[in-house]
């Protein structure tokens, strides 16, 4: 399988006003391979978007990132710059992130113009129409402006804009979590079209667990800016190994009110970012931790637990 | 048949909530009439633009112009004829409960989280000076809060966001409300939070003989903790039932709909 992008001991870390450091990512280790989806999961605070924006260039970061066998190095602008024209990206707030007051043809020729400077009209009106049309929209949306569309349809809008410039990656920042259910089953679906049609290769970033196991082929599961565990999506959630995914996956209620599921409840509350536990990062919720997890002396790496699945090796070797 | 009427806790008939812009009057909520008993667990369920927070809002008496409100009736407790001209205020916090969506919006952040307590026990007259203390900690206690102590001395920014909305829950519910209101309360919590935040929170509804009504577009919540449940598409219900009726044997089209989308594989 190919690599498109290849992520080694990622940290991020941000300075607060007051000084105080926050530990965003916590050495990250994840491939993306072609013509995948990677689904990332994870609470408020896990570090899903600033892995998504590390890929991007904008923010510092200490590691290495391979994409598209480059090493991004951000003081490289030209480079950079190259490697975003190969990566769109999708956000969570459809509205917010559509110019007021730009038309949407304007809006989907801006990142065009940006990357090849030289196109012609003629050219950018055609990329524009296909892109529409791609999305199951029709031409005449060219002429409107973003407050004349429903959430659906920005968002169809905002995946347009992703892919104007044929991508080799798109990053999906919650894309789906701010439309209604009815909404959200579209744009999942015409994700995976697109996907197939145009090869796309997908970096999926939800909270929703629903959503996760209908589009990802392969999941990561966040905590405290570290991978718990990652495999493939289904065996990650029929026989999840790690504490932390089986309590995650137990809190989520059914729509069928003849299942009921008890919740595994973790002790405590997530940590702040600010202040991180020493040794395991879990080790402040896990419910049987020893002395080496509390106190330190721990090597924070992934384990093949069983065939392409992998679990946080304190974590595997605790329970 | 007396002794169901009695029982009941609230009765609309043909309510109404219309917006007015500029020169258009956008309807919001449209004729709507339903009953509900005493101890019942009541879940709304609709997407955006469906009438449903307007709806409780307007039971609330919480519509304020360019909204109208209008109605055949609305009794809250038996209490008949509640009007227009009615002042709801004499209602709130002792009778009707209201849990908003966002918790840092309803807290004043320049008074410590005891304060607010007392502000609710100054205007409904619960308990003397001796007791107050050691009942702020007991309704922090009883919606789940490890460390009550902190959190009584804590502003509201010093909260997180599950924190913040458990101390929403023990305000509302300090004076005991017969009727309580929650309006997507768990919106934009994590999982795991949402999950602890709703078992305590049923918990305290259960023990403490109040009826509640909630508001949500999270289909999980009312299937796993409400008993009954009204479905509304622009503006009007559309369906109303037990739990089983409208997630196992849902008849309206729009229902089937949507418990679908809930847990369809798409391919």
């Amino acid at each position: 399988m190919k690599k498109l992008a290849e992520i080694s001991n990622l940290e991020v870390k941000f300075k607060l006003p007051n000084k105080e450091l926050v530990h965003a990512l916590n050495g990250v280790n994840i491939n993306i391979h072609e013509n995948e989806t990677l689904g990332l999961i994870g609470e408020s605070g896990s570090g899903k978007s600033t892995l998504g924006k590390a890929l991007l260039g904008l923010i510092e970061y200490e590691g290495k990132i391979n994409l598209f066998q480059r090493d991004l190095d951000l003081n490289n602008k030209l480079l950079i710059r190259n490697t975003r024209k190969d990566i769109g990206v999708v956000f969570q707030e459809p509205f917010l992130s559509l110019n007021p007051r730009m038309k949407i043809k304007n809006i989907l020729a801006e990142p065009l113009v940006i990357h090849n400077p030289n196109i012609s009209k003629d050219e950018i009106n055609e990329k524009t129409r296909i892109s529409v049309e791609n999305v199951f929209l029709n031409t005449d949306y060219l002429e409107k402006y973003p407050s004349q569309l429903s959430g659906g349809e920005q968002q169809r809008i905002g995946i347009a804009r992703a892919i104007i410039n044929s991508p080799k990656l798109i990053i999906l920042d919650e894309p789906t979590s701010s439309l209604d259910l009815s909404v959200r089953n579209e744009i999942l679906r015409l994700l995976k079209n697109l996907q197939m049609e145009l090869g796309l290769t997908y970096l999926f970033i939800s909270h929703d667990i629903h959503t996760i196991k209908n589009i990802s082929n392969r999941t990561a599961v966040m905590y405290l800016g570290s991978i718990m565990e990652l495999g493939e999506t289904k065996e990650v959630i029929e026989n999840p190994v790690h504490p932390y995914t089986k309590a995650l996956l137990s809190s989520v209620l059914s729509p069928n009110p003849k299942i009921k599921k008890t919740q595994i409840k973790l002790k405590g509350e997530i940590p702040k970012v600010t202040s991180l536990p020493r040794g395991c990062l879990f080790s402040s919720r896990c419910p049987n931790p020893t002395e080496d997890c509390k106190n330190g002396s721990i090597e924070r790496e992934l384990i093949e637990v069983s065939s392409n699945h992998y679990g946080d090796k304190c974590c595997v070797n605790c329970l | 048949m007396n002794k169901y009427n009695q029982e009941k806790i609230l009765d609309i008939k043909n309510l109404s909530v219309t917006y007015h812009s500029g020169g258009t009057i956008v309807p919001a909520v449209k004729n709507i009439s339903f009953s509900l008993q005493k101890n019942k667990m009541l879940g709304i369920i609709g997407e955006t633009g469906s009438g449903k927070s307007s709806l409780i809002r307007a039971v609330n008496g919480l519509i304020k112009y360019p909204g109208v409100t209008s109605f055949e009736k609305l009794d809250i407790l038996s209490k008949n004829g509640i009007d227009n001209t009615f002042d709801f205020s004499k209602m709130r916090g002792k009778e009707l409960g209201f849990i908003p969506q966002n918790p840092f919006g309803s807290l004043n952040p320049v008074y410590k989280i005891s304060k607010q307590f007392k502000f609710v026990n100054k205007k409904h007259k619960l308990f003397n000076k001796d007791q107050l203390g050691n009942e702020i900690i007991r309704a922090l206690t009883e919606v789940g809060i490890a460390d009550p102590e902190r959190v009584s001395n804590s502003y509201s920014f010093e909260l997180s966001g599950g924190m913040a909305q458990r101390v929403v829950i023990a305000l509302a519910c300090f004076a005991r409300p017969k009727l309580l209101f929650a309006d997507e309360p768990t919106t934009g919590l994590d999982v795991t939070v949402e999950r602890q935040l709703l078992d305590n929170f049923f918990t305290l509804v259960n023990n403490n003989d109040m009826t509640l009504i909630i508001v949500t577009h999270d289909l999980g919540i009312v299937a796993q903790y409400c008993n009954e449940a009204i479905v509304m598409y622009e503006g009007e219900i559309v369906e109303k039932g037990s739990i089983e009726k409208i997630f196992l044997n849902p008849e309206h089209v729009y229902t089937q709909k949507l418990i679908k989308a809930s847990s369809e594989e798409i391919s």
